[in-house]
């Protein structure tokens, strides 16, 4: 476990030079700044009003998501340079020549990631709290909820990028998991919103591409319900199962090639 | 009985296109200091990766201290510097070699003691906090071998140890390989320099296109004795046929011949060969054979292009 932090502590080290990480933060909390955290007011929606509550709520639940879609920036970002940079650029010949298993190397590098992330999403967390707290009044502490189950999701996209990157260019492979995310995320839609269900019954290819890629959409949408009884909850346990399998099995296959991977 | 610290036993290593190990045997035995040599692109470097477990063979067996090179747990036992140090640039020196112990499995008061340590031996220890992208390439190098002295290693995998290294450096390096030497350290070298190589092992290998192509100390591989060097003026067919038939060996180049004279008494009659057949004699020296020698001649042989 030691050496696996070893690894982890050295990636957070050279993730925290990243210039990036920073501007990426900054852009986050000018935006969170400029949306006052959420925006009291009247807001007219075809022939009614919101309630003041209603739309503090859509504000927790949209500036939610933006944390969230920021996350899944971050996390492609960083992951999709860890490892192809140590192969191109060597550096992880001097760590696997040591009695360290390959697989450790890996965990070190996704948990350094997976802290960052973690760390970020934290601080713009507690901001958007903070800012919430300011304006309205309101603690809306289920963020954290919403988070830990949405944390899930971006486990599984810093596996994936990594799996992916390890025979794919670094930008596809992030491209290609955003895409499967998209996807998955839109193919949810009809199967979560009992409302939408009634009127469109999805088609067979539909139904297959929901049954067959990771249920991230699912998650998201369970990982919103936790902010607003507006998400439906209902799919949420099976979302996450399914989740994580999908890590396991991301995880067996990347070990798998990594541990054969010439370098 | 000798103890193994490597055993390669018919390794092949097959790329696409080219077969970069072809059924080598090699033993290398403990507190032996080993020397590979070869051409570019001859496999030191696979077999190095294959030791280290970085590449897997095409078939056969690499051991280390009787494990297979799979199990990591070797690993705790060797130091290993590449040619190219690649280093995370934004750490300092001593940070990565504490980063180093801790992969080592090294506990912290041990590893710090064990850090400075390394870093005295190899003259870094004024560097300590800079940043390594700032260091030298030789400084690099230097952190480098620090890391594979870090865990007191019993096999020491040094692959082009004294690249980018100035002379000075080159020599506290060697002084540094000697004493290790003396303390039975198994140290297993694949270099270019033959002339270092010469100063610290025991026993040498040389590798051409895969094959192993001689292996023992220096004294096993001059077979040839004695060399005659020769300069001479109008070489003709006729005076190279004469001296082929007093040599066991010749080699041409330009108007210098180097040929292994049969016995002693032909020595004396190399300079009345060479004037009788239309030479001018410009001069003739005699010496022993070199490592630099040895391998040139075995590459040649191996090549087919020494008679």
């Amino acid at each position: 476990m030691n050496k696996i932090l070893a690894v982890a502590s050295i990636t957070v080290k050279g993730e925290l030079r990243n210039k990036v990480v920073y501007i990426l933060l900054a852009i986050a909390f000018l935006f969170l700044f400029m949306a006052r955290g959420c925006t009291p007011g009247k807001i007219t929606i075809q022939n009614g009003f919101l309630s003041p509550d209603q739309i503090i709520n859509m504000g927790i639940v949209i500036t939610f998501s933006g944390i969230l879609i920021w996350g899944l920036s971050l996390c492609g970002l960083l992951a999709m340079n860890t490892i192809p940079r140590e192969l191109v650029e060597e550096t992880l010949i001097l760590t696997i020549t040591k009695p360290v298993k390959r697989i450790w190397f890996l965990l070190g590098k996704f948990l350094g990631v997976l802290f960052i992330v973690f760390i970020n999403m934290m601080a713009l967390s507690i901001g958007f709290l903070v800012l919430l707290y300011l304006r309205t009044g309101v603690v809306k502490l289920s963020i954290f909820s919403g988070l830990i189950v949405a944390f899930l999701n971006f486990i599984l996209i810093i596996s994936l990028i990594f799996l992916l990157s390890l025979f794919l260019p670094r930008v596809i492979s992030a491209l290609l998991t955003f895409s499967i995310y998209v996807i998955s995320l839109g193919l949810s839609i009809p199967f979560y919103f009992e409302k939408i269900k009634a009127y469109w019954e999805p088609s067979l290819p539909t139904q297959l591409l929901h049954y067959l890629l990771p249920q991230m959409g699912g998650l998201h949408l369970y990982a919103s319900s936790f902010l607003s009884d507006f998400f439906p909850s209902s799919m949420g346990f099976w979302s996450a199962m399914d989740i994580l399998g999908y890590i396991i099995v991301v995880w067996l296959v990347m070990v798998f090639i990594f541990e054969r991977k010439e370098l | 009985m000798v103890n193994t610290a490597i055993k390669a036993s018919q390794l092949i290593k097959d790329y696409t296109s080219v077969r970069a190990l072809d059924n080598v045997n090699l033993e290398v035995y403990q507190g032996e200091c080993f020397g590979l040599l070869g051409p570019n692109g001859a496999g030191k470097t696979t077999l190095m990766k294959i030791l280290l477990d970085l590449i897997s063979p095409s078939s056969g067996l690499a051991r280390i201290f009787n494990q297979p090179v799979k199990n990591e747990k070797i690993r705790e036992r060797v130091g290993y510097l590449p040619e190219r140090v690649k280093i995370y640039d934004f750490l300092k020196g001593s940070e990565f070699l504490d980063y180093q112990g801790k992969l080592y499995g090294m506990e912290h008061n041990k590893r710090n003691k064990r850090v400075e340590e390394c870093l005295k031996m190899v003259g870094m220890y004024e560097e300590k906090s800079r940043r390594i992208g700032e260091y030298s390439k030789g400084m690099v190098q230097r952190i480098g071998l620090a890391q594979a002295l870090l865990n007191e290693p019993d096999l020491l995998l040094l692959d082009e140890p004294a690249a980018g290294l100035d002379p000075i450096s080159n020599k506290e390096i060697r002084d540094i390989l000697l004493k290790l030497k003396e303390a039975r350290v198994t140290i297993f070298i694949n270099s270019h320099l033959l002339s270092e190589i010469e100063m610290i092992c025991d026993r040498v290998a040389i590798l051409h296109r895969g094959h192993l192509v001689k292996m023992g100390t220096k004294q096993e591989l001059t077979t040839k004795g004695e060399l005659i060097e020769l300069r001479v003026e109008g070489i003709n067919d006729l005076l190279l046929e004469k001296l082929r038939g007093i040599s066991i060996q010749l080699q041409l180049e330009g108007n210098q011949i180097i040929l292994s004279p049969k016995d002693a008494k032909t020595i004396t009659a190399i300079p009345e060969t060479v004037i009788n057949h239309g030479g001018k004699l410009l001069s003739l020296t005699s010496r022993v054979e070199s490592l630099e020698d040895i391998f040139y001649r075995l590459i040649k042989e191996e090549e087919g292009t020494i008679e």
